[in-house]
């Protein structure tokens, strides 16, 4: 009990510097010390004492509050005389343990040794106070209510007390745990449960550039823990974050290993799947980092991850505007004895993949080809075309007399494995605390060559050290080294041509495994995705980052600190891309030969080499002091200095030897031999910021935040380079109201506090040094005489007073706990308003000008939502325990204003003015319903393009909106939300009984459509093949019925008649909202007796899941798999079709995944 | 204080690792200064003006625009060809062509006007006849750029000097130029550019750089240009539509001024006379000298575009290799891609008909499909490919199918069985079937040990990759690469944009249309020596010249201009169907046979009146009221 408590002092006082005190000292005897004060506060006694003993003190804030000033006068007295003497009128009480004065609650009226009342017959009663794990807990008061009279408990817990009647009533108190009265009954014995207040009212937060105590914190900040963020078990770190930060939107769009396929925002500001608006600002240990860092980061050595929604990011100035996530990384513990702790954990996990599509057999397929011809009115009216596929061929397909290709199962697995090792070390001394971290991981994929695979690496070490009473240092080093590999081929290319290849084209020409045979385009799947055949292409990243910190206790000012900070940050990017060529064969079965054919040639290799080297400099001066025991003032001033320089190369040579590498290239090659270099990725960059903070309380009830910070940044103009951010927040802690405190009991309302913040943030994420005019070189150039010449290129016509875009963020909220947390929750409004954000100034602009103008700072936009938190802990009997937390955020983005040229109508005016309308609508049809039979096409009375004549039963209908007769492309009204959802949320449930531990993580999305294309949107597409639920169509009766004869029979199905129009509109556009089971994990933790008999601390084995199940109205596909991006018909600007969000819909599938792992700690 | 060691090494330690100043210039961006202060900086200069030149090569969408990088640049058969009933092809209407793509390139023609009013300030640096090749290069390409527009919208805005950046958006509303204004504006940039550039190799002075413009260029496309103005005040006289961009003269040209143009054109084709000549290094095998005017640097080449596979900017210029081998012939002779579009029988016909039926209507028997080809004229060879003919190693069997009999004549087998616009799908192989004419999707397909179907033959179950009319075309084909080095990017050979044939034929139509009937034969019957073809006779008519044009300029991408400025284009493209020619083997008599059917993409070419000009582009006339009126009919 003791030695956790003091590490979590040591914890607390790393992070609140200045809340809770302590400072530590070794000495074996009570010293002895002359001292003279005058009418001082305690604390400054402590701090005396603290100055010329080696005792430290520990004690909390509040107790000294309100204790009155005291005069010390000794000379030569032992320490616990001084406290004596100091402590006779405050009503305090002090215990002198190690090293350590306690200083405790307000003790039981009368000391424990104090004469029990000469009263009889007096009966001893006896008994044990344990906490809520049933570990003793040592120094409990325990008090006969009523009376003076009281005991306090030993170190087993237990305690002897007399009393004088068994209705006599005790009462056991302890520091931070629930007061708990029990009568005395007749059995003369206790056995007594203290339950720790609500741990989390003392938590800490951290925030920008320090931590706060949870109850003080003012803006909209969500933390996730270590605990409970390893519960999840993914590659992908932000995956792990999925449903668990109220606001935060995260879809994770691919399981594709190495390629953290994952796009989140904060509140809907800004993602990391679009490169502007720039991602949610990252910052790990005080660094900014990229999003890819943070994905591949090992979640072990992650302590808590900070999300910052609100002005509480102001203080990160010109790169907060999309919120900040900031993470911080595990410490070393100190460790009384200098033990110190190994543990070893393992995931192993076998992925399963998720609506992986299935394609028609040659039957099917033939079927619907047949079909297809069929359908088409101009062929089947003006001449009955015979069907292209003769019944007896469908049927030797249908009967296997003919094998159809499934090209699916061709190049896919059902299991791939994943697997995830760790070990960790930590401990501390007096002097020294570390934490080291190493990690690997290894995912394969679903390919049966495996051709896919990606592994890691991490390293941590993180050293803290105390050099001095007043100086304190901290080294931190990490890095990663990953590797993803890849089959030349695209992998989208991959699963499009496994989708779309004729079920009765051989894989092999004869069918022989020797022969791939040649299809479409070069392209049979089972080459593509073997990187011996193709090629591979290698991606390799290494990151190193090196930190060093010192603090300084400035003497003769208490409270203040001087910090300085230095990290050096290094990555590289290493990437080899192999194209081989490779030869594809067909069979000519008149001369019994093989056709060969050399596609893909010649083979080259490429190596690309990009390196980046940050630095980051922070100086600060922070202070912390309370007044007159009710002002508690926190300041902070830093300077913060960023260098980033980034360079890069790449070389390309084709080769004939089969080395695939430069050195053995075709020298005489010149076609194919490239050395080139990324002009835009060739960074200079500095930046400067001067930031400070002020924060006030009222003795916790009335709180004030006031921060800023100046920046300046080279990628601006000498005159707008410079820029201020202020953010101020408010809070009233009405719980801490002496009247509110009268009518509700505070055990029964622990917290209940209301806060607003406010404040300007920028983003700068898409400008980069446009104010310069000039020209770039090598630009697009020409052949002149055989010889490439570069050329110049005008960069456009500058506007000077570009600079970053602005945005003012409102947040509105409220926290509350009830009854030690049964029940807890926090509300939150907000509301930002964005100016400025840049957009090139070309729509007035007469295109004959010829003008090129680049961005000038032009729209605005104002994003609005809302968040609920609530959380619920209980505790049945000693061993069983559960918790459960939900929460849910709402965001929405509307266009401000929105610079457009002038539209030609006032139709087109509605249609894509942007101005005042809400982002991400999708527009479309609405569909009215299908038609079903002959006579409901004859009697139709709109047209639907051809004057219904190429209608048939099973086709859709449309609404005409306008009303003009006619339904077609202006009948388009907004019909759903695309791109991400609005509406995010994520229930967690944990449960723990003995030894066995469940949790629970259900998550969702809704308000959220999606629209499939290519393959996945309509059979036969590109002439091809098609997926298996197209066969869920209408279709005739008799196949080979004439669909135009009104007296066909039609049996009725999901999709419309093959080769009919694509569903549009209403119809072929999805609600994608869907609840899933993303992680469920059983746990079960060996008991401690039997483990310590072999030397082990603790052994915790479970089974997990990542994507269990999934509840949705989505047919054939995963609702976090992208689906077409953006309607460019609708004329939004900043959200266009882009092919890599979803690239056509044959992205890498999502996946499911199984573990078993266990983690032993020596 | 001994304390103060440790401030002293944190202090010293952090400003050691930071002295970075803000005022830190990017590292890739250079001054105009320094762009015009070298001779290599005014190449680069001009090098980005001609990877953009509005050229419609190999890689031209007609309905997508120019395309530069990668992406675009392998879909070759999206071309013009294939749009106005030269080729045909799966894709793209005549109408999605005609209304153009929204072309208004002024970024680039302001890129030009910079280098005009600007590089005179450096003049210094540089002699004056250098410094006047460059202005001359810069005239041409603005005259160049200009024709680009002037023949798709009629009169467009004349922009001949630099906008200043600050002028407000309501003073840069300028208004639209009459058409003939522009055409007079081109041919005094064309003049500019003439009088300002050295005679190429005279006097000491360097030779032509192949890729960049030069002295006699500017005349060859000024006769271009010239005869374009002429034809249409000519004949757009008696065929427009009306409208109040017609009586404002933004479009069309008064009739009276034709001949002016005439003149013109035909004075700038006589300059070049002497500078130039028609190809004829191949000699004595024509068909082969034909072939390779298009693939061997020569005499004949007055302005072309080169490319490179090492183009460093692949992803943004015009310099990058094309993908014309992997896409013009079937994937059995290249390593990738597919060819999607085929010229068709009615340009083989423009050569006279082929003798594929008897005089008794019965479809001529030929021994071997290659004998096709006996007698063809040498130029015509030289253009497309026929059945039997080979191109690296392997040889065109473009046969669509056996018939075990044959009995009866072509016309009635036509609208018996082959006029049924089905029968393309009729195709698996079902070689069992009792049907006499036997289709095949497979060319393993086999009836009596003879395939059904050629295996550069009609393949509808693969797509478009195959012949649909039994022709591939051969011009720029170049058969000297390793069918694996024809994959998509791969192609390199160069664009000619302008050769010297072009030039007689234009001075022939000059001259016919005034009445120098004797100028126009010389230049004609030079144009068919060359060709191996009979000459003609002074009883030839502007058809002769018309056709003759045709034959000689085939798929390069002028028919669709022609028949527009001579203003027949929708009589030509009035419900079109186009035809192919279509091997068959007759399995009793082991003959071939050609019948000649419609191709079978069943396309259908119609072309409107009102699409002889283009609609100006909808966003243009939103930030610029002044560009009103827009053409006739938009």
């Amino acid at each position: 009990m003791k030695k956790i408590r003091q590490a979590v002092c040591t914890l607390l006082l790393l992070a609140v510097v200045g809340t809770l005190e302590l400072s530590a000292r070794g000495y074996a005897q009570e010293p002895r010390l002359t001292v003279s004060l005058n009418d001082v506060p305690l604390s400054k006694v402590f701090d005396v004492i603290r100055q010329k003993t080696n005792y430290q003190f520990l004690y909390n804030d509040d107790l000294l509050a309100g204790t009155p000033l005291v005069s010390v006068h000794a000379r030569n007295a032992p320490v616990s005389e001084i406290l004596s003497s100091c402590f006779k009128d405050a009503h305090l009480q002090y215990k002198i343990e190690d090293k350590t004065i306690l200083v405790m609650a307000p003790p039981v009226a009368v000391p424990a040794t104090a004469p029990v009342a000469q009263q009889a017959p007096a009966i001893e009663v006896r008994g044990v106070v344990r906490d809520e794990k049933g570990a003793p807990i040592e120094g409990a008061s325990v008090v006969v209510k009523g009376s003076a009279k009281g005991v306090v408990s030993d170190a087993e817990g237990h305690f002897t007390i007399n009393v004088q009647s068994e209705k006599d009533v005790l009462v056991f108190s302890y520091i931070g745990y629930v007061k708990e009265e029990k009568t005395v009954g007749a059995s003369h014995m206790l056995l007594i449960t203290l339950k720790l207040i609500d741990a989390s009212m003392n938590d800490v937060v951290v925030v920008g550039y320090g931590v706060q105590k949870k109850v003080n914190v003012l803006g909209a900040v969500s933390v996730v823990k270590s605990d409970e963020l390893v519960v999840t078990k993914n590659e992908n770190v932000v995956n792990m974050l999925t449903g668990k930060v109220p606001g935060m939107r995260i879809q994770q769009m691919s399981s594709e290993p190495g390629s953290f396929n994952t796009s989140y925002d904060i509140r809907g500001f800004g993602s990391n799947a679009t490169e502007s608006p720039s991602p949610p600002l990252i910052i790990i240990d005080g660094v900014p980092r990229s999003s890819g860092d943070l994905s591949r980061m090992d979640p072990t050595e992650i302590d808590n991850i900070s999300v910052l929604k609100d002005a509480s990011a102001a203080i990160y100035g010109v790169k907060a505007a999309n919120g900040v996530i900031l993470v911080t990384t595990k410490r070393g513990a100190k460790n009384a004895n200098g033990k110190f702790n190994i543990t070893y954990s393992f995931n192993q996990s076998w992925q399963q993949f998720l609506d992986v599509p299935k394609t028609v057999n040659g039957a099917q397929y033939m079927t619907l080809y047949n079909e297809s011809q069929k359908r088409n009115y101009q062929t089947n009216i003006v001449a009955t075309a015979p069907p292209a596929f003769s019944d007896s061929l469908i049927n030797a397909y249908a009967t296997g007399k003919l094998q159809s290709t499934n090209w699916m199962a061709a190049i896919t697995r059902k299991f791939a494995p994943e697997d995830q090792h760790n070990l960790n070390m930590s401990g501390g001394s007096e002097k020294v605390n570390y934490f080291f971290d190493l990690g690997y991981m290894s995912q394969g994929s679903l390919f049966k060559t495996n051709s896919i695979n990606y592994d890691r690496w991490n390293f941590r070490s993180n050293v803290n050290l105390n050099f001095t009473k007043r100086l304190r240092g901290s080294v931190l080093v990490s890095g990663y080294m990953d590797t993803k590999n890849a089959p030349y081929s695209s992998v989208w290319t991959i699963f499009k041509y496994a989708e779309n290849l004729l079920p009765t084209d051989p894989i092999y020409a004869n069918n022989n495994p020797d022969y791939i045979h040649l299809e479409p385009d070069n392209a049979n799947p089972v080459q593509m995705a073997n990187s011996d055949q193709v090629g591979q292409n290698t991606y390799k990243n290494n990151n190193f980052q090196g930190q060093m910190q010192l603090e300084y206790d400035i003497p003769g000012i208490p409270g203040l600190l001087a910090k300085g900070m230095y990290n050096l940050g290094y990555s590289v990017s290493d990437n080899t891309i192999i194209n081989k060529s490779h030869n594809m064969y067909t069979y000519d079965a008149t001369n019994s030969a093989y056709d060969v054919t050399t596609v893909s040639a010649p083979s080259w290799v490429q190596r690309q080499y990009y390196t980046n080297l940050n630095t980051l400099m922070q100086l600060s001066l922070n202070y912390h002091r309370q007044f007159a025991g009710a002002h508690n003032v926190t300041a902070l001033g830093l300077y913060e200095e960023n260098y980033g320089k980034g360079d890069n190369f790449q070389a390309q040579e084709s080769f004939s030897l089969g080395i695939p590498y430069l050195f053995a290239g075709n020298a005489g090659d010149y076609n194919y031999l490239k050395a080139l270099q990324d002009g835009n990725g060739l960074v200079n960059q500095v930046t400067k910021s001067f930031i400070g903070r002020f924060d006030y309380d009222y003795k916790g009830r009335y709180l004030a935040e006031f921060s800023f910070r100046e920046d300046g940044s080279s990628k601006y103009s000498p005159s707008g380079r410079w820029g201020f951010f202020p953010g101020a927040l408010v809070g009233w802690r009405i719980s801490q109201e002496p009247f509110l405190q009268q009518l509700i009991s505070p055990s029964v309302l622990n917290n209940l506090k209301f806060r607003a913040s406010y404040g300007k943030l920028g983003d700068d994420g898409a400008l980069n040094y446009q104010w310069v005019s000039g020209y770039s070189y090598p630009g697009p150039g020409a052949v002149l005489n055989g010889v490439y010449t570069g050329g110049v290129v005008s960069q456009g016509i500058p506007d000077p007073g570009l600079t970053w875009m602005v945005s003012k963020t409102l947040n509105i909220g409220a926290d509350f706990d009830l009854l030690n947390g049964l029940i807890g929750g926090t509300l939150e409004y907000f509301k930002r308003t964005r100016s400025g954000i840049p957009a090139t100034p070309n729509a007035q602009l007469p295109g004959t000008s010829g003008l090129q103008p680049l961005q000038a700072n032009l729209n605005g936009d104002v994003t609005r939502g809302f968040e609920i938190t609530l959380t619920h802990r209980h505790n049945i009997g000693r061993d069983f325990s559960y918790n459960v937390s939900a929460n849910m955020g709402y965001s929405r983005n509307r266009y401000a204003f929105q610079e457009q040229t002038r539209a030609s109508s006032e139709y087109d005016q509605y249609l894509y003015s942007l101005t005042g309308r809400n982002t991400n609508i999708w527009w479309g049809q609405v569909a009215a319903g299908r038609f079903t039979s002959y006579s409901q096409i004859q009697k139709f009375n709109e047209n639907t393009g051809g004057g219904n004549q190429n209608v048939v039963p099973g086709d859709y209908y449309y609404k005409d909106l306008n009303h003009d007769g006619v339904v077609d492309s202006k009948d388009i009204v907004p019909i759903g939300i695309r791109d991400l959802p609005l509406l995010n949320y994520g229930v967690t449930l944990g449960a723990s009984y003995k030894g066995f531990d469940v949790s629970i993580l259900l998550q969702g999305s809704a308000d959220f459509h999606v629209q499939y294309a290519e393959q996945l949107s309509q059979p036969l597409m590109y002439q091809r093949s098609s997926l298996v639920e197209f066969m869920d169509r209408w279709h005739t009766k008799d196949p080979n019925a004439n669909m135009f004869d009104p007296n066909t029979v039609w049996v009725p199905g999901n999709y419309p008649t093959t080769g009919s129009q694509e569903a549009q509109g209403t119809a072929a556009v999805q609600n994608a909202s869907y609840l899933r089971v993303k992680t469920l994990e059983i746990g079960y933790s060996l008991s401690r007796k039997l483990l310590t008999r072999v030397g082990i601390q603790s052994l915790r084995i479970y089974v997990n899941s990542y994507n269990l199940a999934t509840l949705t109205h989505l047919k054939y596909a995963d609702p976090e798999h992208p689906g077409q991006t953006g309607d460019t018909n609708n004329g939004d600007t900043r959200i266009t079709q882009d092919w890599n969000i979803s690239q056509g819909g044959y992205l890498y599938p999502e996946n499911r995944t199984f573990s078993v792992g266990a983690s032993v700690s020596f | 204080m001994k304390q103060l060691k440790y401030i002293i090494a944190i202090a010293a330690a952090y400003f050691l690792a930071s002295c970075h100043k803000l005022n830190v210039p990017p590292l890739n961006i250079i001054s105009e200064d320094q762009v015009f202060s070298s001779a290599n900086g005014v190449q680069a200069y001009l090098a980005n003006i001609y990877t953009f030149l509005p050229m419609e090569d190999f890689v031209y969408e007609p309905n997508g625009g120019f395309m530069t990088g990668n992406g675009g640049r392998w879909q070759c058969f999206y071309q013009m060809d294939a749009i106005d009933g030269e080729m045909a092809g799966p894709y793209g209407g005549t109408g999605d062509a005609a209304q153009g793509f929204g072309f208004w390139p002024y970024d680039r023609i302001r890129v030009i006007n910079i280098l005009l009013a600007d590089l005179p300030k450096y003049a210094n640096l540089y002699s004056q006849a250098q410094l006047n090749e460059w202005l001359g290069e810069a005239y041409f390409c603005r005259a160049y750029t200009y024709f680009a527009l002037v023949k798709r919208y009629g009169g467009v805005p004349i922009v001949n000097t630099v906008a200043d950046p600050n002028a407000t958006p309501a003073s840069l509303q300028v208004p639209r130029d009459k058409e003939e204004d522009v055409y007079n504006f081109i041919g005094s940039d064309f003049d500019s550019a003439y009088a300002l550039m050295w005679a190429p190799g005279v006097a000491g002075n360097p030779g032509i750089q192949l890729g960049a413009a030069n002295k006699y260029a500017a005349m060859a496309y000024k006769s271009r240009a010239m005869l374009f103005a002429a034809t249409i005040a000519k004949y757009g006289a008696a065929n427009y539509v009306d409208g109040p961009a017609r009586a404002a003269g933004f479009v069309g040209i008064p009739a009276a001024d034709a001949n002016k143009f005439f003149q013109a054109s035909y004075d700038a084709a006589k300059l070049v006379e002497g500078n130039f000549s028609l190809y004829t290094g191949g000699y004595p095998d024509k068909v082969q000298n034909y072939v390779d005017l298009f693939l061997k640097p020569n005499n004949e080449w007055i302005f072309i575009r080169q490319y490179t596979l090492s183009d460093p900017n692949v992803n943004n210029d015009n310099a990058g290799p094309h993908s014309w081998d992997a896409t013009m012939t079937c994937r059995i002779m290249t390593g990738d891609g597919l060819s999607r579009t085929y010229p068709d029988l009615d340009y083989v016909e423009r050569y006279g008909s082929l003798p594929i039926v008897n005089a008794d209507g019965t479809p001529t028997r030929f021994n071997n499909l290659s004998d096709i080809t006996i007698g063809l004229e040498p130029r015509l060879q030289g253009t497309i490919y026929f059945t039997g003919n080979t191109l690296r190693g392997v040889t065109f069997d473009q046969q669509r199918g056996i018939y075990k009999t044959f009995t009866g004549s072509a016309a009635q087998e036509l609208s018996d069985n082959l006029n049924s616009p089905n029968d393309v799908y009729a195709q698996y192989p079902d070689t069992n079937s009792s049907a006499n004419l036997i289709f095949a999707s497979d060319p393993n397909s086999t009836y009596r040990n003879h395939r059904v179907i050629g295996r550069a033959g009609f393949n509808p179950s693969t797509g478009d990759d195959n012949t649909r009319t039994g022709f591939y075309l051969r011009k720029y084909v170049n058969y000297n690469a390793a069918a694996s080095a024809c994959g998509l990017y791969q192609s390199t050979q160069s664009y000619v944009d302008m050769r010297y044939a072009e030039v007689l034929l234009n001075r022939a139509e000059a001259a016919y249309e005034l009445g120098m009937t004797g100028d126009a034969l010389a230049d004609i019957n030079q144009i068919r020596d060359r060709a191996g073809a009979v000459e003609a006779t002074a009883s030839m008519t502007l058809d002769t010249i018309r056709n003759e044009r045709d034959k000689e300029l085939g798929f390069e991408h002028q028919y669709w201009w022609d028949i527009r400025r001579w203003r027949i284009a929708d009589q030509v493209l009035d419900n079109r169907k186009l035809y192919g020619l279509m091997p068959y083997y007759i399995a009793t008599e082991n003959k071939y046979i050609f019948i000649k059917q419609i191709e079978t993409f069943q396309r259908t070419y119609t072309f409107q009146k009102l699409w002889y000009y283009e609609p100006l582009p909808g966003g243009e006339l939103g930030k610029n009221p002044n560009l009103y009126p827009n053409n006739p009919g938009y």
